[in-house]
């Protein structure tokens, strides 16, 4: 049937094959290629394009087990010293030095010094610079640009004492090229939640608090030390779930690399190593000793979320119209930070070589 | 079904007349085949009307080396080993167009692992190549208006670097 349009002698141009007009085949093939094509050959044509930046396609992509192996490594030797080479993993892609030093310019007056990692996430480093009131920035790993956040809004505390307590991000590539960070400031008698969100660049504050003004602080922080390790306190895998989006209860293993958790445990300044998977743009740091004894199942690791299983118990998302417009205004569901930084690198500071 | 040790043999007739012979059990890995067989469809041969013998051999040939069952777990990894480089040569095939029959009748009789397999040698044969050699390759008419094209690819711009 269709053989007969294959093969249709004469033409200058031979019809493709059958199975590339075919919408449903198209997707099979389209679906196993690397991440970079993805993008490169949404200019082939408007069919391509179609397939290629539909939610539908970008969401059976990502349940494609080893797609996109990890390509190299992160390699720092001091966690308080955001100082990295890039160990390459794949040979066409290079190696790098020091690319990212522990004090680099970020604007032409300012200059921030022993950058700490805080958390990764999905490409996106999230870092705090020395300094009160501290600063935050986050890094993206694909265009090596720092981004600094403003200040978490104090004017609301009442008290002097108004401490961060705990900082995480969250960002869902594969639902939209914003992230959120989530920051937790407490007082003597409370601790409140504050969210940011770079596509409107400003924090926001959660209605609701952790009143509790008859326990003391230091049992507050203890109380809180204990849910942290009991991971109790789980901030928030409803960023990106699916539910919010489609209004259905299903469940996404993405959801489960979002987690925030109020740590007051910075102790750790072993050896680690990151695995980086420049792909995928998904992060895993492993302690050295681990890469030593274990490496041959690193692969499997590095999708694998820091905390498994939370049960989230604090939501201060309140504007859930927020993520339908992400979905409607983003139909190309983004898999790079890179396209992140257009909207949230370009207009500021740039780390300079 | 026949509940005797020798397996019932099914007959299937390509789209240009030619007849097969398998093994029922064979046969089975094909869910549209064994949906045909379920609802006693199966009596003569099956029409194949859209796989060419050609393509229906090399279908064959690939349904036959998956159906063997290893005997022990020594076995087991020897086979498994064995499976793997029969795949890797299964989709080394001269012509282009073999592979996308091969995918077309895949996805026709519904034999997942064979989908799975001729679809990513497809996608392995264009993941290097150019924008432009995707369209050569596969004789893609560029639909898109210059601006158009501008536009989709100035969105993309950091992949072409």
């Amino acid at each position: 049937m269709s053989k007969n349009q294959v093969n249709h002698a004469g033409d200058n141009y031979e019809q493709p094959h059958s199975v590339l007009t075919n919408d449903d085949l198209l997707t099979e093939i389209l679906i196993r290629l690397p991440i970079l094509c993805i993008y490169l050959f949404t200019s082939v044509s408007k069919q391509w394009r179609r397939i290629l930046t539909s939610t539908h396609f970008t969401r059976n992509r990502s349940q494609i087990n080893n797609l996109d192996p990890p390509t190299g490594l992160f390699v720092s030797h001091n966690i308080y010293l955001f100082k990295c080479d890039f160990v390459s993993l794949d040979s066409r892609i290079q190696p790098r030095k020091g690319t990212v030093e522990n004090s680099f310019p970020l604007a032409s007056t300012e200059v921030v010094e022993n950058v700490k990692i805080v958390q990764y996430c999905n490409g996106l480093l999230l870092c705090t610079g020395s300094g009160w009131p501290s600063c935050y920035y986050v890094f993206n790993s694909s265009t090596n640009l720092f981004k600094r956040l403003p200040p978490p809004d104090y004017s609301h505390a009442d008290s002097p004492f108004y401490l961060s307590a705990g900082l995480r991000m969250a960002i869902d590539p594969t639902k939209s090229c914003n992230y959120k960070v989530v920051h937790a400031g407490q007082t003597s008698s409370y601790i409140d939640i504050q969210t940011y969100y770079s596509e409107t660049r400003s924090w926001s504050l959660c209605s609701d608090r952790m009143d509790d003004p008859n326990i003391t602080m230091e049992e507050y922080i203890r109380l809180e030390e204990e849910k942290a390790r009991r991971r109790a306190i789980v901030f928030n895998d409803i960023i990106a779930s699916d539910a919010i989006l489609s209004c259905e209860p299903t469940v996404s293993p993405l959801n489960d690399k979002v987690d925030f958790r109020i740590s007051f445990d910075e102790s750790d300044d072993e050896d680690y190593t990151m695995i980086y998977d420049k792909n995928s743009f998904s992060y895993k740091i492993i302690y050295v000793d681990d890469l030593k004894t274990d490496s041959k199942t690193d692969n499997d690791k590095v999708n694998m979320p820091l905390f498994p299983s939370p049960e989230p118990s604090v939501s201060c998302i309140d504007d859930l119209d927020f993520f339908k417009d992400i979905e409607n205004e983003f139909p190309a569901i983004v898999y790079n930070d890179a396209l992140t930084s257009k909207s949230d690198f370009s207009t500021e500071p740039t780390l300079c070589p | 079904m026949s509940s005797s040790s020798s397996s019932k043999m099914i007959e299937l007739r390509s789209s240009d007349g030619e007849t097969f012979h398998v093994e029922e059990t064979v046969v089975l890995q094909s869910e549209t085949i064994k949906q045909m067989i379920d609802d006693d469809c199966a009596n003569a041969a099956i029409p194949l009307p859209n796989v060419t013998s050609m393509t229906l051999a090399k279908v064959i040939e690939y349904i036959k080396k998956h159906a063997e069952k290893p005997k022990d777990d020594d076995d087991k990894k020897v086979a498994e080993e064995d499976l793997k480089k029969f795949d890797a040569e299964f989709v080394k095939v001269d012509q282009e167009s073999m592979l996308f029959d091969l995918v077309r009748a895949a996805n026709y009789l519904n034999i997942k692992s064979l989908l799975d397999l001729t679809c990513q040698a497809v996608a392995d044969s264009i993941k290097d190549l150019s924008v432009e050699e995707v369209r050569k390759k596969f004789n893609i008419q560029n639909d898109f208006t210059p601006e158009e094209e501008a536009k989709v690819r100035k969105e993309n711009a950091w992949a072409f670097d």
